[in-house]
């Protein structure tokens, strides 16, 4: 487990395994140097920061709990979100880490993320008249009202559990999408928009 | 020395604090703005908030304690909302709340970060008494789970974590973020236009 490539992805791995069991910030790197057999200043080589093994970790159990289903139409981003939702709630612990991981300075410039490109790209292709302001606030709306942290805070503030939070995120999707101006949308993404 | 003194001494109360807590954290967020999370120790704090390190671990018992209190002080007092007493001006409360982030970016990620920390975190809808109250004043017919739904959205955006997300995930500029802030506020209140109560019709 000493390869050089393999260190970092094997820190990583001991650190989402500990996830479910503690917070994060109990996770300290002395005892990933331990289970991964390596010295401590190795990790620390690696992950300078806690914010960059918090990232790093939030990706890694990403990939591995909530890799997000392709879409292509309205309807399969509402499913996307659906089982989001319902994983998140299936593995609390990984999914609040994932909100935090998404509000602390990216660690390396902007990222966008696979699932704010798809919404982007679907946002254009259904309404290729809309300007490109309205464009880039619909689909970032939506995005973040599919997040992690739309899902956490729902979860603290209201108690509500997924299914709920999934209804919020329908009311919240179809009242943007009413908001661009009229004649913009084609008749199907107001139909798959609708509750 | 705690910022626009009886505002923050209000404040201090509403979150429980006593007079050498409120000079500590507001000593704190000074130093987080000038130096970074990572590089304040607690020797500097103190100096600052002219009260001894022991003073300061009676007060606050851990490093993250410390910070949750930070966070929770930044979003009040150096992130204070306007006053606004329709839940229509919410938007343009928005404006200004984004805005206010967007100067000072390392106390926004401090503050949506504390948010996303669960249970043990601090409050991830601090407007969400005021906003309720608004909304049964102003719109008293609103069905329950409709009620909810506007609540968790508009208390969702009113964060510091919209301003990241916006920043990171979109590479928004400051006003740009403003704009599409409000404008998802816009959108979420939209529906409830036409029924407010009738004393207000």
């Amino acid at each position: 487990m000493t390869d050089a490539n393999d260190t970092p992805t094997a820190v990583v791995a001991a650190a989402a395994v500990r996830v479910a069991e503690t917070s994060f910030d109990e996770i300290s790197y002395r005892e990933l140097s331990t289970a991964v057999g390596i010295s401590e200043r190795t990790v620390y080589r690696h992950f300078p920061t806690r914010a960059h093994l918090l990232t790093r970790t939030a990706l890694a159990l990403e990939a591995q709990l909530f890799a997000p289903t392709v879409f292509t139409d309205w309807a399969g981003l509402h499913e996307a979100v659906a089982q989001r939702f319902g994983a998140f709630d299936q593995h609390p612990a990984e999914a609040a880490l994932l909100a935090r991981a998404a509000s602390v300075s990216a660690v390396s410039g902007y990222d966008s993320s696979f699932f704010a490109a798809s919404v982007s790209a679907l946002v254009e292709e259904t309404a290729p008249g809309l300007n490109p302001r309205d464009r880039r606030r619909t689909a970032s709306a939506l995005c973040w009202f599919a997040s992690a942290g739309f899902w956490a805070r729902c979860r603290t503030a209201f108690g509500a559990e997924a299914e709920e939070i999934y209804r919020f995120y329908r009311s919240s999707a179809r009242e943007v999408l009413r908001a661009a101006p009229e004649g913009t949308w084609p008749q199907t993404a107001l139909v798959g928009s609708q509750a | 020395m705690i910022g626009p003194a009886a505002e923050a001494e209000i404040i201090a109360e509403q979150l429980g604090l006593n007079r050498t807590s409120a000079e500590i954290l507001a000593a704190y967020v000074e130093l987080i703005e000038e130096l970074g999370t990572d590089d304040v120790s607690m020797k500097l704090i103190a100096r600052r908030a002219g009260v001894g390190e022991r003073t300061i671990f009676r007060h606050y018992a851990t490093r993250t304690d410390l910070l949750l209190g930070a966070a929770s002080w930044a979003d009040r007092v150096v992130f204070a909302r306007p006053d606004y007493d329709s839940v229509f001006d919410l938007p343009l409360a928005l404006r200004q709340t984004m805005t206010a982030y967007g100067q000072r970016p390392d106390l926004a990620f401090l503050v949506a970060e504390a948010m996303m920390r669960g249970a043990a975190g601090t409050d991830p809808a601090p407007s969400r008494e005021h906003l309720e109250r608004l909304l049964w004043q102003e719109i008293p017919d609103l069905q329950e789970d409709e009620r909810r739904s506007v609540l968790a959205a508009l208390c969702h955006l009113d964060s510091a974590g919209t301003w990241v997300a916006l920043q990171r995930e979109f590479g928004m500029a400051v006003h740009d973020i403003a704009d599409a802030a409000a404008w998802s506020a816009e959108a979420t209140l939209n529906p409830l236009r036409s029924r407010t109560g009738a004393h207000y019709g």
